[in-house]
């Protein structure tokens, strides 16, 4: 998946690490400068020597600044770019994929992937290989210089006690992450509890409940506190121990090294220089904890990530327009689908046709197949060749974007962006203002609108929540018609919305929509009343068929409902 | 604009005195903790002077010296040197276990607090507060003062405490050298702040982006459908892109800031060095007692350690501003008392409720002199149903709210057995007035749980009243019946199930006023015959309100009341009311629902 930002950007690494390294080395020149100078200024050398030295630490110093900011520029700015494609290709990836990827996916789970997992890879190439490389020579470097400059057995004896600092590291570094996991999930326990009491407040009060919820919060608050407790107790154990360690190491160079001072055997800007060295090495026995967590982490993140683009996108085939008009008119013939993995099959033996201009009416249970066949008509589940046609085209044959341009679907929750209600209509069409008005109008939301203080600017909220159910629906439904169908979906499309309504909406687009084929699927049978044909779904098959009247004179299950919804409509109407 | 500034910066003041306040009754401890604290940084400001010691008392000195072991042998100051780090290893172990109780003690007791607040608001308020905003609250802006008191606080002190030390170190030690390494102290000084204030800004805005982005992401893949079914991929991944682009400006400019302000300081620091070390060598050509070698390296060691405080403290400035922000928005919600409910009220009228339900003369209003209820006068008798018809927004769901006393009136009365709700101990009025809400919420929990709402009432007990609801049959075939957990919500069941259950809820609790408001939402034929005989059940022998959106559910009612503006237009049994032929008739006859929709 990062095949081509590597061939692109992947020799950017060249020059980072090289510049890691480098840095490194420079690095480890300082202490030994100033303890040169130091021990020229001690023996009152000529001024020059002395000068060059001093002089010296602060080249360095420069030298450092400069290798360090390249680094960062190769090595953290690719990063970045990194989670910026990353994120881009994964949700150009997302958007292409078909409808039961999304069936098996929650998209709460995708967005972790969006945001964790890109954040996890990110981090493995950027600051993990940094600090690994960075880590990596510059202990190699300092014990290079404390061995090979210096003295070999005070090394030895000083760098003693680093294995106990690096196994206290590994181990509190395990129990730190674990605790603070669990703080971290309590949190979401005690989130979880206030936001369930404020959305149920009424339903709380209403019974009486406040002493009830307050004693199981201060249990969870407990809990919480202890969790927080054990998480901080650990993590402030990392510092003092490792401080303490490296203390053990301290002292033997200064014991032991001042004893060699004294006898001549090392210089005096050895032993300062020595000691310096010492204390580089404490940042990468410290910092190993944390690239191996962030290398796991990036790990297991870059193989979730490979497998979610190792999903089948949609074929190229239908991601291409290929200009042709669809003509009216639907025929089904013996269309059968299974969906995958699926034991059995979701529709079967469906035939029918629908004339150009015509109006097919769905009814039947839930679960019964009435969906999947909408999503068949526009290929959000991909139809097999010689079954359904459009105009006499096998549907199968026709590209997913040309079908969908001009086909106005008209989803059953009526989902609506965060956006303005004359966005949402217009929805990325070249609609005119006229166009959207006529379509709100049409279909029966004009007068909500009219008493909307910001009109057609108001924003409709997360899921357009911000509107009632039944004004999502028409809105909805006005996203479809603006965009003049060749075809008109409405999946239970005017649930929500009362009979009346319903009624006038329907008799308004039977006009503006003369010519339009549309297929109706609705729970209230008045939607689908005045259909040519009606078919009674029930377990993937037709078990009823024809016109309203025709239907109850069958006395069947279309019949039944009927007499059913009759039965309360009549009670509303009174006798 | 500054009378802005300062009324903010007076919030921020008041927050910090109530932060502060709430570690009073922790006073003794805390003055532990400081001393811990002061024990614990000495090893910062000791260790360069041992290092000293040792280069010119041992090393280029005579290596002659009286004293005790610890001061006066190579080996003993060895030995000081690591316990020096030990007992500052252990005291920063001690304290800040003692700062984490401390600090977590308060927390929990912030956290009861708010809760108990959240509880006894009134619904307006919450309201008006916003749900979102009240759990933010209540639970991350508490989680921010966590930083404030296990942080933020002990490490003012110790960066302040090391700040002086190194500075009263190095003048003692030697008070020229420390003269000429101060210099880089403003220069730090001023990079950092220049520094931080650009990172912050930028960091505002990156996040910001970020937020953006991830929205945009989580809202177009739960309306994945839609962008498919209208073929939308292309322009959503472009305003995507257009985003990230942005993005990723923010970040390169973070990028470049981070690489210069660290590195920058060690050029600094360097810079000190240098001059430090060309001061001691012209020093030591005057009197070579001035700038021995122990003293330069000790104090190119304190110079390096001026930076970690500096930059804490710079950043410590804005975690401060942060809690105090949360800080403030906590206090200002929990010192407002005055609208709190108190359920059981001192002296509250308390009784079995028999069921008679009395509006006289109500008005109400929602906000201000928006009235929704105008002079609303009624009487429902012991055992009547009632039931309330008229336009959407002629008031019917007040009524409800009104009732339970979730919201209080401005004029008029509203009596329960001729008591005036305001005078009837909260408690007890809403726990005998059985309410059935709209939108049916439900609890995390099984569906018994979700009946029980931790009231005593026994399996068999709720097992009769999912029987009377009708709820049985579609409960019994989920798995483990009544033991089934509701997932998110209730998502996962119809409309006409919820309802169903929270019939069962309302049966369960034995109210003796039963206030039904139904569903308006679309609910399949068959269930709403049940909801039908189900309503039948819970009603029986009980004074009944239903606000009715389905005229059939009212025919029988004894009375039914047309609301039109917030009062009774008209009142009467449905063949009253369609002799009348007035506006109830015409709704009915129009085929309307309750609603008035025509």
């Amino acid at each position: 998946m990062l095949k081509d930002f590597f061939k692109k950007h992947g020799w950017r690494y060249v020059p980072g690490i090289l510049l890691l390294v480098l840095c490194a080395y420079i690095q480890t020149l300082s202490p030994l400068a100033l303890g040169k100078a130091v021990e020229l200024a001690e023996n009152r050398a000529p001024w020059s020597a002395f000068i060059k030295e001093a002089a010296a630490v602060f080249v360095i110093a420069i030298m450092v600044f400069v290798t360090r900011f390249g680094w960062r520029w190769f090595v953290i700015i690719t990063s970045r770019e990194m989670e910026v494609y990353l994120r881009d290709r994964l949700y150009t990836h997302l958007v292409y994929l078909p409808v039961d990827f999304y069936g098996r996916n929650r998209s709460g789970n995708l967005m972790a992937y969006a945001i964790n997992d890109v954040n996890a890879v990110r981090m493995m190439f950027g600051m993990v290989v940094a600090q690994v490389v960075n880590s990596l020579s510059s202990v190699m470097f300092s014990i290079g210089r404390m061995t090979g400059g210096i003295h070999p057995m005070l090394t030895l004896y000083s760098l003693l006690p680093v294995p106990l600092a690096i196994i206290a590291v590994v181990f509190i570094g395990k129990k730190i992450r674990i605790r603070a996991k669990r703080a971290q999930e309590l949190f979401s326990v005690l989130s979880g509890h206030v936001n369930e009491n404020i959305n149920g407040m009424r339903v709380l009060k209403a019974f009486a409940q406040e002493k009830a919820q307050y004693q199981d919060y201060e249990k969870e608050s407990l809990e919480k506190l202890r969790a927080n407790e054990s998480w901080y107790f650990t993590g402030a154990l990392m510092d003092p121990v490792i401080k303490t360690v490296f203390g053990i190491s301290y002292a033997i160079g200064l014991i032991y090294g001042g004893h060699l001072v004294m006898n001549n055997v090392i210089s005096l800007a050895d032993y300062v220089a020595f000691n310096s060295y010492l204390t580089m090495i404490v940042f990468p026995v410290i910092a190993i904890g944390r690239i191996s967590n962030n290398l796991q982490r990036g790990l297991a993140s870059y193989k979730r990530l490979k497998e979610l683009f190792d999903e089948e996108e949609i074929p190229e085939f239908d991601k291409i327009d290929d200009g042709k008009e669809i003509s009216d008119g639907i025929e089904a013939k013996n269309l059968t689908f299974r969906y995958k993995d699926a034991t059995r099959n979701a529709l079967e033996d469906i035939s029918f046709t629908v004339k150009p201009g015509g109006m097919l009416g769905v009814v039947g249970p839930t679960g019964g197949g009435k969906s999947t066949l909408l999503s068949l008509l526009v290929k959000l589940v991909p139809p097999s060749p010689g079954q359904l046609f459009l105009g006499g085209r096998d549907i199968y044959e026709i590209p997913a974007v040309s079908l969908r341009k001009q086909v106005g679907f008209v989803p059953q929750d009526g989902f609506l962006f965060d956006e303005s209600i004359r966005d949402n209509v217009r929805f990325f069409s070249d609609a005119t203002q006229e166009e959207i008005d006529l379509a709100l109008s049409d279909a029966g939301m004009t007068g909500d609108i009219d008493d909307m203080p910001e009109k057609q600017d108001t924003l409709c909220g997360e899921r357009g929540n911000h509107l009632s159910g039944g004004q999502r629906q028409r809105v909805s439904l006005a996203r479809a018609l603006v965009r003049n169908p060749k075809l008109l979906i409405l999946d239970d499309t005017l649930s929500a919305v009362d009979t009346h309504t319903e009624g006038k909406i329907l008799s308004s687009l039977k006009t503006r929509l003369s010519g339009c084929t549309s297929v109706v699927v609705a729970h209230r049978l008045s939607a689908v009343r005045d259909a040519d044909e009606i078919l009674y779904i029930a377990d993937g098959r037709i078990t009823e068929r024809g016109t309203h009247d025709e239907l109850l004179q069958k006395n069947g299950d279309y019949a039944r409902l009927f007499a059913l919804q009759n039965r309360q409509e009549e009670n509303e109407h009174g006798k | 604009m500054a009378n802005k500034h300062t009324e903010n910066y007076e919030a921020k003041r008041g927050a910090l005195t109530h932060l502060l306040l709430m570690m009073k009754p922790y006073w003794v401890r805390l003055l532990i903790v400081a001393a811990f604290i002061v024990l614990a940084n000495m090893a910062d400001l000791v260790k360069p002077r041992i290092y000293q010691t040792i280069i010119d008392d041992f090393l280029t000195g005579t290596g002659e010296k009286t004293g005790s072991f610890f001061t006066s042998t190579l080996t003993g100051l060895g030995v000081s040197y690591f316990l020096v780090i030990f007992i500052s290893a252990a005291s920063s172990l001690i304290q800040s276990r003692m700062i984490t109780r401390t600090c977590q003690k308060i927390l929990h007791n912030v956290r009861m607090r708010m809760f108990r607040h959240i509880h006894l608001m009134t619904l307006s308020d919450m309201d008006d507060m916003g749900s979102g905003r009240l759990l933010t609250r209540a639970t991350n802006d508490v989680e921010a003062l966590d930083e404030f008191y296990g942080d933020v606080l002990s490490g003012l002190f110790r960066d302040i405490l090391l700040l002086v030390g190194i500075v009263a170190m190095m003048l003692s030690m030697n008070w020229r050298l420390a003269l000429v390494g101060f210099c880089a102290v403003p220069v730090i000084f001023l990079v950092t702040i220049l520094c931080k204030g650009a990172l912050r800004r930028n960091f505002v805005k990156m996040k910001a982006i970020i937020g953006k982005i991830n929205g945009f992401i989580a809202e177009s893949l739960s309306g994945i459908r839609v962008v498919q079914v209208f073929s939308r991929e292309r322009e959503k991944c472009e305003e995507l892109y257009e985003l990230d682009r942005a993005y990723k400006k923010t970040t390169r400019f973070q990028v470049l800031m981070n690489g210069i302000m660290r590195p920058v300081m060690e050029v600094i620091n360097a810079g000190a060095i240098f001059l430090l070390l060309v001061a001691g060598y012209k020093l030591a050509g005057i009197d070579p007692t001035i700038a021995e070698a122990g003293v330069l390296v000790a104090m190119t060691t304190y110079i390096k350690q001026f930076f970690e405080p500096i930059n804490d403290l710079a950043e410590k400035y804005n975690t401060v501003q942060s809690s105090l922000v949360s800080a403030d928005r906590i206090f200002s919600l929990l010192d407002n008392e005055e609208n709190l409910e108190n359920p059981d009220q001192e002296g509250g009228y308390e009784a079995e409720m028999k069921g008679e339900v009395e509006f006289k003369d109500v008005w109400f209003a929602y906000k201000d002199e928006d009235w929704v209820l105008k002079g609303l006068s009624f009487k429902v008798n012991l055992g009547e149903k009632c039931a309330f018809v008229g336009a959407t927004g002629a008031g019917k769901t007040t009524i409800i709210s009104l009732i339970s006393r979730f919201y209080t009136v401005q004029k008029g009365e509203i009596l329960i057995d001729g008591v005036n709700v305001n005078d009837w101990k909260l408690s007890s009025l809403r726990s005998q007035i059985g309410v059935v809400l709209q939108d049916v919420f439900l609890f995390v929990g099984s569906i018994a749980d979700n009946v029980r709402i931790h009231a005593p009432i026994s399996d068999d007990e709720v097992m009769e009243a999912l029987r009377l609801s009708c709820a049985e049959e579609f409960v019994s075939r989920l798995p483990g019946g009544m033991n089934y957990m509701v997932a998110e919500r209730g998502s996962t069941f119809s409309t006409g199930e919820r309802q169903l259950i929270s019939f069962a809820r309302a049966i369960a609790h034995k109210p003796r006023v039963l206030v039904l408001d139904e569903a308006t939402a679309n609910i399949d034929s068959e269930t709403e015959a049940l909801i039908q005989t189900s309503i039948d059940h819970i009603s029986e022998g009980k004074t009944s309100l239903f606000i009715a959106h389905r005229l059939s559910t009212i025919r029988h009612c004894d009375r039914i009341y047309f609301l039109e503006n917030g009062a009774i237009a008209e009142m009467g049994t449905h063949d009253e009311l369609m002799k009348m032929d007035r506006k109830y008739a015409a709704l009915v006859r129009a085929g309307g629902d309750s609603d008035g929709k025509i």
